[in-house]
């Protein structure tokens, strides 16, 4: 699968900094959870200024108590024309015909840019809001029935049936297709056996980690040999996510980064551990800091891997994380500073570090690409 | 109040039945058999040629098998600026805390422009489809939940529980509240008691059960009773959901151009070339109407293939039919067909003329509505003044 550089889509705004210099705010926005509200000129900006900036596609999370998310997803897609979006969705808060024909409406809608991330949900408490009270035992196997009505209802050709101990539906047919075929890419998170057996059985596209090329092709192995346990034939695709620490030189970005890891366990406390690490069981156990990743910051701020350096470290890093299979790669956590009015706050020049990083990285997954095919025909 | 005067807005274009004028003004009432799917140029050409034309809002219907509405209301909104979308809603199908968290966010998107028609769901047929295999009987009671949690949703200023007999939520709460205040109109059908009691206890907006002005009154009154009566509220709008229009220059013109299309239309189904009614209205075992009823209803399109009653005239005729139905108490009102003619290669099936009538109609509609509302102010006003005489 070709590179696919990931952005999320941000809805909060900021506000100018007074006192702390805005390129450190920013930062400490995101890692502190400071930003607030919802402005849709943010959302707009933001997706317009991320498809400029060559991002391939870009998420909205999801959560119980903010913005619902296939709406938003497609307010991004109606005010973009490259850009694709990817809409978290969980599983057990709508019927799955339902689900599948808003992704189908929306992937006609655009013209065939839309994908989905398909979610247990973020923890019992998000679940409850919603009104879903179930154990992760039964939720998982209510999740192997949702997905195939869902993926039923975007490719059956003749009305089906289907008569499960969670969901029932009865000559179940949707007038509306995707336009990508067989449907829009479906990745599916989780690091728990269930979670990756869902994913092999369902999913084009599973999460690992970014943080070292160890974990991350400990990720691929594992889930790679679930699918051979399987039966599965079909290549999984891999979906990293990081967030980005960047500046013009490594030490600039190093420097940067332990001044952010200052500032926020002088927030938090250096003792602060997080119980939820953006879902993944593997920031707790590791102790070791790989070349480019800032494992205290993950510890003190209960976000996903912080990766640290200048655009052509990073770009390097990631590019060795693209031989090893992981095709979507999120640089999050950066240039996501808007006004509620849509106004970028970027003094320190992410958006141009951004656009060298990821020119950095489809430049070189081309030629990846290139290498792999004269071998392959070889 | 001002008239709200609402289009509806087609998934896909049409294809003209003929390559004439009268086939493709038939082309709105009949179509042959093709799946509907979402077309994005249509949504939008729609939508902006309805707020060109003077709409204030417009409905996006819905059905089992069809593009999902609250997906393309926010296309639409997304197209336009001031037009006001209707996003028909079942109830049932998917947790009502996301219901109200989405109404919501299509309402903050677009400034305060979405609202929401709350439905049962069209058959049993239509409802297992999709999952949903509630008994008929249990269906208002689920309803009633559910459009407690969902109103709850939209205005609760702090997380809040709930555990009834078909929902539970623990600590529902949505920090995206709605602009307009305290929520989206809530529009709500009602042909059955039951039907009639959700809407009396819940409705800002009632879709009328009645055609006819009688009917209509008669419907108005009814609800209004109930609602005074059991539930210690008044509504406050009343939306007759169906017309579709047939304007002309001339009366007669008119009435030939709607015989002409019912004619074709006719024609079309007897030669096996159209796909079923879409709408199968729950009017079984109701007798079925006369071709005409009064200066300008017009049932012959309805009866044949399921759509709503036609209206039938000049821009100055049919105001005048639609200014009784606001003197009734009508407050919202359908002015559908006409603009709804978008080809599935983006044209218009139907002439700048035709739009020009359409845009007549509704400029002498509001001026109808503000001389009355003029009227009733200076009513009100001597009021006082003759009581103390």
């Amino acid at each position: 699968m070709p590179i696919d550089i990931r952005s999320r889509i941000p809805a909060a705004s900021t506000q100018p900094a007074t006192g702390e210099d805005q390129a450190l705010a920013n930062y400490l926005d995101f890692y502190l959870n400071r930003r607030r509200g919802f402005e849709p000129e943010v959302i707009v900006r933001a997706a317009r200024d991320q498809e400029l900036l060559g991002f391939d596609s870009s998420l909205f999370p999801q959560y119980a108590t903010r913005a619902a998310v296939w709406p938003v997803v497609g307010w991004a897609l109606a005010h973009t024309t490259r850009l694709k979006l990817v809409a978290a969705h969980r599983i057990g808060v709508q019927e799955p015909a339902i689900a599948a024909r808003t992704l189908a409406t929306l992937d006609r809608l655009s013209d065939g840019r839309i994908n989905v991330h398909v979610l247990q949900g973020r923890g019992d408490e998000d679940l409850q809001r919603d009104g879903v009270f179930i154990s992760k035992e039964e939720g998982y196997e209510r999740s192997h029935e949702y997905l195939d009505i869902f993926v039923n209802t975007l490719t059956a050709t003749e009305p089906f049936s289907y008569h499960g101990k969670h969901y029932r539906i009865e000559e179940s047919r949707s007038d509306v297709r995707p336009v990508q075929a067989p449907y829009p890419l479906l990745s599916i998170p989780g690091t728990s056996d269930q979670g990756v057996e869902l994913a092999v059985r369902y999913a084009d596209v599973h999460t690992v980690p970014t943080a070292t090329p160890e974990l991350a092709a400990q990720g691929i192995a594992r889930t790679r040999a679930a699918a051979e346990r399987l039966g599965r034939t079909r290549p999984i695709g891999f979906w990293g996510d990081a967030n980005i620490v960047l500046a013009e030189t490594d030490d600039k970005a190093w420097e940067l980064a332990h001044r952010i890891g200052d500032a926020v366990a002088a927030v938090k406390g250096e003792a602060q551990e997080h119980q939820y690490v953006h879902g993944d069981a593997y920031a707790r156990d590791v102790t070791n800091e790989g070349p480019v990743w800032y494992a205290r910051l993950n510890r003190l701020s209960g976000h996903g891997y912080t990766l640290v350096g200048s655009p052509a470290t990073l770009a390097n890093y990631l590019l060795g994380l693209y031989r090893l299979g992981i095709n979507i790669i999120t640089l999050g956590g950066i240039g996501q500073a808007y006004t509620k009015d849509g106004v970028l706050l970027d003094p320190a020049g992410e958006h141009g570090l951004l656009r060298q990083l990821i020119a950095l990285l489809h430049e070189g997954a081309l030629a990846i690409d290139q290498e792999q095919d004269l071998r392959a025909a070889a | 109040m001002p008239i709200d005067i609402r289009g509806r807005i087609p998934f896909t274009g049409k294809h003209p039945l003929s390559d004439t004028a009268i086939g493709r003004y038939a082309s709105f009432f009949i179509q042959p058999p093709s799946p509907t799917t979402a077309d994005a140029h249509t949504i939008v050409r729609a939508a902006r040629e309805q707020e060109r034309l003077g709409y204030d809002s417009s409905l996006i219907p819905q059905n089992s098998t069809r593009p999902d509405v609250w997906a393309c209301t926010g296309w639409a909104l997304a197209a336009t600026k001031r037009l006001k979308l209707v996003a028909a809603h079942r109830i049932g199908l998917q947790a009502p805390t996301l219901a109200a968290r989405t109404l919501a966010t299509l309402d903050r998107l677009s400034g305060g422009r979405q609202q929401v028609h709350i439905l049962q769901g069209r058959t049993d047929a239509d409802m297992r489809r999709d999952g949903d295999f509630l008994d008929l009987s249990d269906r208002y009671r689920r309803a009633e939940e559910y459009v407690r949690i969902f109103k709850q949703t939209l205005t609760s200023p702090e997380p809040f529980d709930f555990e009834g007999d078909f929902y539970r939520v623990k600590g529902a709460f949505s920090e995206i509240k709605p602009v307009q205040s305290p929520h989206p109109v809530l529009h709500f059908p009602g042909g059955s008691e039951a039907g009639q009691h959700l809407a009396a206890r819940h409705a800002d907006a009632w879709a009328v059960n009645g055609t006819t002005v009688d009917e209509v009154r008669g419907a108005i009154q009814g609800i209004q009773g109930i609602a005074l009566q059991h539930y210690g509220r008044r509504l406050e709008r009343f939306w007759t959901g169906g017309f579709n229009l047939i304007l002309a220059d001339t009366e007669q013109s008119a009435w030939d151009r709607a015989e002409q299309i019912a004619d074709e239309v006719e024609g079309f189904i007897a030669a096996g070339r159209a796909q079923a009614p879409i709408n199968t209205r729950s009017s079984a075992g109701a007798p079925p109407r006369p071709d005409r009823e009064g200066e300008s209803l017009y049932f012959r399109l309805a009866t044949l293939t399921g759509h709503g009653p036609s209206l039938v005239g000049t821009p100055d005729s049919v105001a005048r039919a639609l200014l009784a139905y606001y003197d009734v108490g009508v407050t919202t009102v359908t002015l559908g067909g006409l603009c709804e003619y978008h080809s599935f290669d983006g044209h218009d099936l139907i002439t700048h003329d035709d739009k020009d009538l359409l845009a007549k109609l509704i400029a002498t509609l509001r001026r109808g509505v503000a001389q009355r509302d003029a009227a009733r102010l200076r009513d009100d006003a001597a009021k006082p003044a003759a009581e103390a005489a």
